[in-house]
């Protein structure tokens, strides 16, 4: 279980983030959403350890993540995606999943460095199991292609696979729908059920697109100015008068 | 014949010391210019140890290259850990590298300014081309292994590799570590070489000779580096009948070899793949 406490996190004077608290339990995908500035990826570079919070706690199965260094947040079993793709650009497919598995191969430095045949064997069961992952998301024919050089659609899945490759229990998809076209949503909704049937993980999912956050997410948590602003499943939100406002301005019954 | 040899022993050499940037900033991608601190400390401590106390050249070799291993995390610790900005540790880094050498310059066991002479001569063409040979294979294990992945994942892009729970700290410090050995060695052969040093030879030309191999060898490969490092070697050499000129024309490849070929010789491949190309293609045409 994911629970924020009280969190807070200041930029100089600027309150990004304040007095935020809200649960996720396991096997839930949890919609976050809000207008721009919101504070919404803070809370994910917080939760993430990317930055520390001022206040308040962050916990994850009963642990105080908050504050952590983001590889070790990784151990803990959280992996996320970026609102602007971040994938190794110059590498394979396949080489950018690999390397989720850095932390499962059992060889050491030295027989690394003499390059023993136990590195090699080792390594090529994990390019197996970074195959899977490839089939998972439907790349396995793009494997040996250079990961820059992907479709916008491709390279969001990509990234997905890379995340699932760290076998989370929780998994952070920042926008995943930024820039797709109403189809690539439909196959990019079809493909976050999946992994979540599959893998019966928690996600927690930033979006903009109401449609993909209404059709998926039983509930959800809407923030304004760094705090929740209401939190319900998607038809009591389409009804709170405080969410069109923050959404559509204090005359959305006009407009 | 002695002074082709003599040629091509040092750009072997060289080679060495640039195979260990080509870790640092090829596959990493941390830049530095304080790199020739560790060529250094290779040549003064395996001089110090064959000179004063006899240890055999093998040994005296991977102590310089441990010796360089040390030195390195007195700089890599406290600005690595401190998350300096990559241009804020080139800066860092130079500084180092100039400390070094004003250190050895005021040691007594260093001689000071004067330098080290009378150091037995044991680096010769077949010792340094074995040794460049080890120090290849060793750099492409380490590449492939999942040390290297980390490597490259930091240098593709830092935030990423982050949230795959690689520790960019354990990382860059790692590969500055290897890089350190690698240029101590080279120093050790050079010292074992040219029979004499001084803490002069160790300055900011050096080191921005290894970064001009690496640029122009390629980002992301070994082959290309360490094939640059004994061109730069030779080709002043070779335009010793262009005398006043030379140093214009090396300037010129540079700039050439960085405008038709930005990302180096070998940018982000190998010799060997090379090879295997054309093998597949002279299949191709035989079948």
């Amino acid at each position: 279980m994911l629970e924020l406490n009280n969190v807070t996190k200041t930029f100089g004077g600027i309150k990004a983030v304040s007095g935020f608290s809200m649960k996720a339990h396991p096997g839930e995908i949890l919609g976050l959403i809000g207008p721009n500035g919101a504070g919404k990826t803070t809370m994910f570079n917080l939760i993430t350890g990317v930055y520390k919070p001022d206040g308040g706690t962050i916990s994850f199965d009963g642990e105080n993540i908050g504050g952590m260094a983001p590889h070790h947040v990784v151990e803990k079993g959280i992996a996320r995606t970026f609102q602007n793709i971040r994938l190794f650009n110059k590498l394979t497919v396949l080489d950018n999943v690999k390397i989720a598995f850095h932390n499962k191969l059992h060889y050491q430095l030295p027989s690394a460095v003499l390059g023993l045949p136990l590195v090699g064997r080792q390594n090529k069961e994990i390019i197996k199991e970074a195959m899977t992952y490839l089939e998972l998301v439907g790349l396995q024919d793009h494997a040996k292609r250079v990961a820059g050089s992907l479709p916008y659609g491709l390279s969001r899945r990509l990234e997905i696979a890379r995340a699932l490759a760290l076998k989370p229990k929780l998994i952070l998809l920042d926008e995943p729908a930024a820039g797709m076209n109403p189809e690539e949503i439909v196959d990019l909704k079809e493909l976050i059920c999946m992994v979540h049937r599959e893998f019966a993980l928690m996600i927690v999912l930033i979006e903009h697109r109401m449609d993909l956050i209404m059709s998926i997410c039983p509930r959800i948590v809407v923030l304004n100015f760094g705090t929740k602003l209401a939190e319900g499943t998607p038809e009591e939100l389409q009804n709170n008068e405080e969410v069109l406002k923050a959404y559509l301005g204090e005359d959305y019954k006009n407009a | 014949m002695g002074y082709i040899n003599s040629v091509l022993t040092l750009g072997c050499i060289q080679a060495v010391s640039v195979l260990g940037l080509a870790l640092f900033t090829g596959f990493t991608g941390q830049f530095s210019l304080g790199h020739a601190a560790f060529i250094g400390i290779g040549a003064y401590v395996s001089a110090i140890l064959t000179f004063y106390y006899h240890v055999p050249f093998i040994l005296a070799l991977i102590l310089g290259g441990l010796g360089s291993v040390v030195v390195s995390f007195i700089i890599g610790v406290p600005t690595l850990k401190a998350k300096l900005r990559s241009d804020y540790f080139v800066i860092a880094i130079m500084g180092f590298g100039e400390a070094v050498r004003v250190v050895l310059e005021n040691l007594n066991i260093t001689q000071g300014a004067r330098g080290l002479a009378g150091i037995e001569k044991y680096s010769t063409l077949p010792v340094v081309i074995l040794v460049l040979a080890v120090c290849c294979w060793l750099a492409r294990s380490f590449i492939v292994s999942r040390y290297g992945w980390r490597a490259i994942a930091v240098r593709e892009d830092p935030i990423a590799a982050e949230m795959m729970g690689i520790n960019l700290f354990a990382t860059k410090m790692l590969s500055l570590a290897g890089s350190a050995f690698f240029c101590g060695v080279g120093g050790a052969l050079l010292a074992h070489f040219l029979m004499y040093i001084q803490p002069v030879m160790f300055t900011q030309v050096q080191s921005t000779q290894l970064v001009a191999a690496v640029v122009a060898g390629g980002i992301g490969s070994i082959s290309g580096p360490v094939i640059m490092a004994i061109f730069f070697i030779a080709l002043p050499e070779m335009l010793r009948i262009a005398n006043m000129w030379r140093l214009v024309i090396y300037g010129l490849v540079l700039i050439l070899i960085m405008v038709f070929r930005p990302s180096g010789l070998m940018g982000y491949h190998e010799l060997t793949e090379l090879g295997k190309g054309l093998f597949r293609r002279l299949k191709k045409e035989g079948s």
